[in-house]
């Protein structure tokens, strides 16, 4: 169990310095950083002088080596825009984005689930039918149309939410809504067919012809299996929800990750979009090794102490 | 003849327009033991399971299956529930995947005893809860006996331990304290050695049956293996492609079938000395269930088919209690006019 624990943590550690290798080479592999920032105009004084101010004049290990240990004191280089620190811009972003897609998946989990269960357990019927076809619906109008389509309810005709901002409760509503209806048709889909597959393993049926009343073996042995499955994919979506929502955030203008993304590789602020990459790929990382540890305590067969 | 246990009278199922399984007639008496033998596809797994009502959503009966005054194909799902794993019980033959792999053995064990074993069941209301934590010693006990009971000997450590850390014996004993746990009235053993080595499976089907014999319950063991059979039952029936070939007590039907199917069976089964290249696989497939049709279904593959074969087979008496659905090999009586309802011959000891 304990070597189980190390072993995944380990794994976390090692994709983590390839994630931070990677977002390293792929910015110096984009182009020089001098030209990209200066303009073709500059003078090769200026490059020069640029190149000396930032250390892009040591070779590459050297370089390397001083991102690594930039990296260790949280100092990511300030902005190109604003000039603020960039770890500042990070947070002041991730704080609205947080508000806004713990509850979201909060929603997502708390209606996708039930309903793929209530769909399983109903399966072939019209209320299987039925679902299907809300949850496909769900799933194909994209977010920025539906997104659209509520403000033009709530806010054009009703004038019931605001449109843009994060100041109030009222404002989280409809985003909630826009990414929740998606990503919720998808849960209920994935749960439908984790309890089925839980339903049908010979376990449970083993269980139901033991004479174990139904709603006992449904609860008790299906739902636990179906839950393992369901463990990886969520964890993996409570991974991405640092990421934010890119489309919905600029739909309601919310200043939150997907936003700041969006905007500053549009402006080249390469400080902070290498900080958005790594804080995103971190925060996928450690949802990876959570669902790893998690499915250790739930799986009695991952823990095997032979191995 | 005492009254019968288990009657089962024209029953039939099919799944949408296939009929898996064609008029069977088998009757089963307390403390009697009775093999159900055939290839796989013969529908053999289908007549355990429909006799508990789990032979599938899909599945559609005719018939009765009488169990003492309840019959079963129209019983409700509350008085099926109880019966399962109660008064009738089923032992599966893939014991490791028909244990819950995330719960110990022990728990299993504790939920199946509080909910089936007369001593700890107390009506539908506790269906859902299980077992509190003051049931615990006790069942935790009884548990414990069961696994004794099967033969396990190092009973505490599997009570500990998870499925998937158990040997494929091991697991089976398992299921045999599972079946148990509602003492029975009517064990059905759905091929329960069929993944084990010899030696397992005589000592696994050894207690089996003791403890049938012991509490005057009644066996329905299903297998392909007519050693085991042999050894085990007091009667056989033979079924292939959903019909029944012969019936009749065990020892003295697998020393003188008169059905070419059962002759087939024995020929196409090895022995310790049987020499070299003399075994005789029966030739063909059991025709598939859209290739089904009144007359006898092995006339496919029978050496001794005839034009008549193609109606619906005659049942003929061989003697008390033993009767075969051809005439093809010799018979000391004529065939019995077609009955109405239910057999003309006694099966009961």
């Amino acid at each position: 169990m304990k070597t189980l624990c190390l072993r995944a943590c380990g794994r976390a550690a090692v994709t983590l310095a390839l994630l931070i290798t990677c977002v390293f080479l792929g910015l110096h592999l984009t182009g020089d950083p001098a030209t990209l920032i200066l303009g073709f105009e500059a003078t090769p004084d200026d490059v020069a002088a640029f190149k000396l101010a930032r250390g892009l004049d040591l070779p590459m290990y050297a370089q390397y080596w001083r991102y690594l240990g930039d990296l260790m004191h949280l100092d990511l280089g300030k902005s190109y825009v604003t000039g603020l620190p960039a770890i500042e811009v990070f947070l002041s972003a991730m704080g609205p984005t947080l508000h806004l897609m713990l509850p979201t998946a909060l929603v997502t989990l708390l209606i996708g689930i039930p309903l793929g269960i209530v769909a399983a357990l109903h399966s072939g019927t019209r209320l299987d039918r039925g679902l299907l076809f809300v949850s496909v619906l769900g799933f194909a109008v994209p977010n920025f149309f539906f997104g659209l389509l509520l403000i033009l309810f709530f806010s054009v005709w009703l004038g019931w939410l605001p449109t843009y901002g994060n100041a109030s409760w009222l404002h989280y509503i409809m985003p909630i809504m826009t990414i929740a209806t998606s990503e919720a048709a998808i849960f209920s889909r994935m749960a439908r067919s984790a309890m089925l597959e839980g339903l049908n393993l010979p376990c449970v049926q083993a269980a139901y012809m033991r004479g174990i009343s139904r709603q006992r073996v449904i609860w008790f042995h299906a739902f636990p299996n179906a839950l393992i499955s369901l463990l990886t994919v969520a964890g993996f979506f409570l991974g991405t929800l640092t990421a934010g929502a890119v489309i919905t955030e600029n739909i309601f203008s919310w200043p939150g990750i997907g936003r700041l993304l969006v905007v500053s590789v549009a402006k080249r602020d390469i400080p902070v979009v290498q900080l958005i990459v790594l804080g995103v790929g971190c925060s996928l990382i450690v949802a990876n090794l959570l669902v790893d540890l998690l499915s250790l305590v739930v799986n009695p067969k991952l823990r095997r102490t032979t191995r | 003849m005492s009254q019968p246990l288990l009657q089962i009278q024209s029953f039939s199922v099919s799944f949408g327009a296939f009929r898996v399984l064609n008029n069977i007639h088998l009757t089963l008496a307390p403390g009697e033991s009775l093999a159900l033998v055939g290839e796989s596809g013969s529908g053999k797994s289908v007549l355990a399971r429909s006799i508990i009502g789990c032979a599938g959503a899909g599945a559609r009966q005719e018939g009765t299956v009488l169990f003492r005054e309840t019959n079963l194909t129209s019983a409700s799902d509350q008085t099926l529930t109880s019966l399962r794993g109660g008064k009738i019980s089923l032992m599966l033959q893939d014991a490791l995947s028909a244990l819950n792999p995330l719960y110990t053995i022990g728990r299993q064990m504790m939920e199946t005893i509080a909910l089936k074993h007369p001593a700890f069941a107390k009506g539908a209301g506790r269906a859902w809860k299980g077992f509190g934590r003051s049931d615990k010693p006790a069942l935790r006990a009884m548990a414990l006996e069961l696994l004794h009971e099967a033969g396990m000997d190092r009973a505490e450590e599997c009570f500990h331990a998870f499925p998937h850390q158990l040997s494929g014996g091991m697991c089976q004993r398992v299921m045999l304290a599972l079946a148990l746990a509602g003492e029975p009235d009517l064990l059905i053993a759905d091929e329960p050695t069929t993944a084990l080595d010899v030696v397992v499976q005589k000592q696994i089907l050894h207690r089996l049956t003791q403890n049938v014999r012991a509490r005057r319950a009644a066996l329905l063991l299903i297998s392909h293996d007519l050693h085991l059979v042999s050894e085990f039952t007091d009667r056989i029936a033979v079924l292939y492609a959903g019909q029944i070939m012969e019936t009749g007590p065990t020892r003295k039907l697998l020393a003188n079938p008169r059905h070419p199917y059962t002759r087939g069976l024995l020929e196409a089964m090895p022995k310790a000395n049987t020499p070299k290249g003399s075994l005789r696989p029966i030739a063909g497939e059991v025709p598939a269930p859209w290739e089904r049709d009144q007359g006898c279904l092995f006339r496919g593959r029978c050496p001794k088919a005839l034009a008549g074969c193609a109606l619906p087979p005659q049942e003929y008496v061989v003697e008390n209690g033993w009767a075969s659905f051809c005439g093809q090999l010799p018979h000391t009586t004529i065939p019995h006019a077609p009955s109405g309802g239910g057999p003309a011959y006694a099966l009961c000891s």
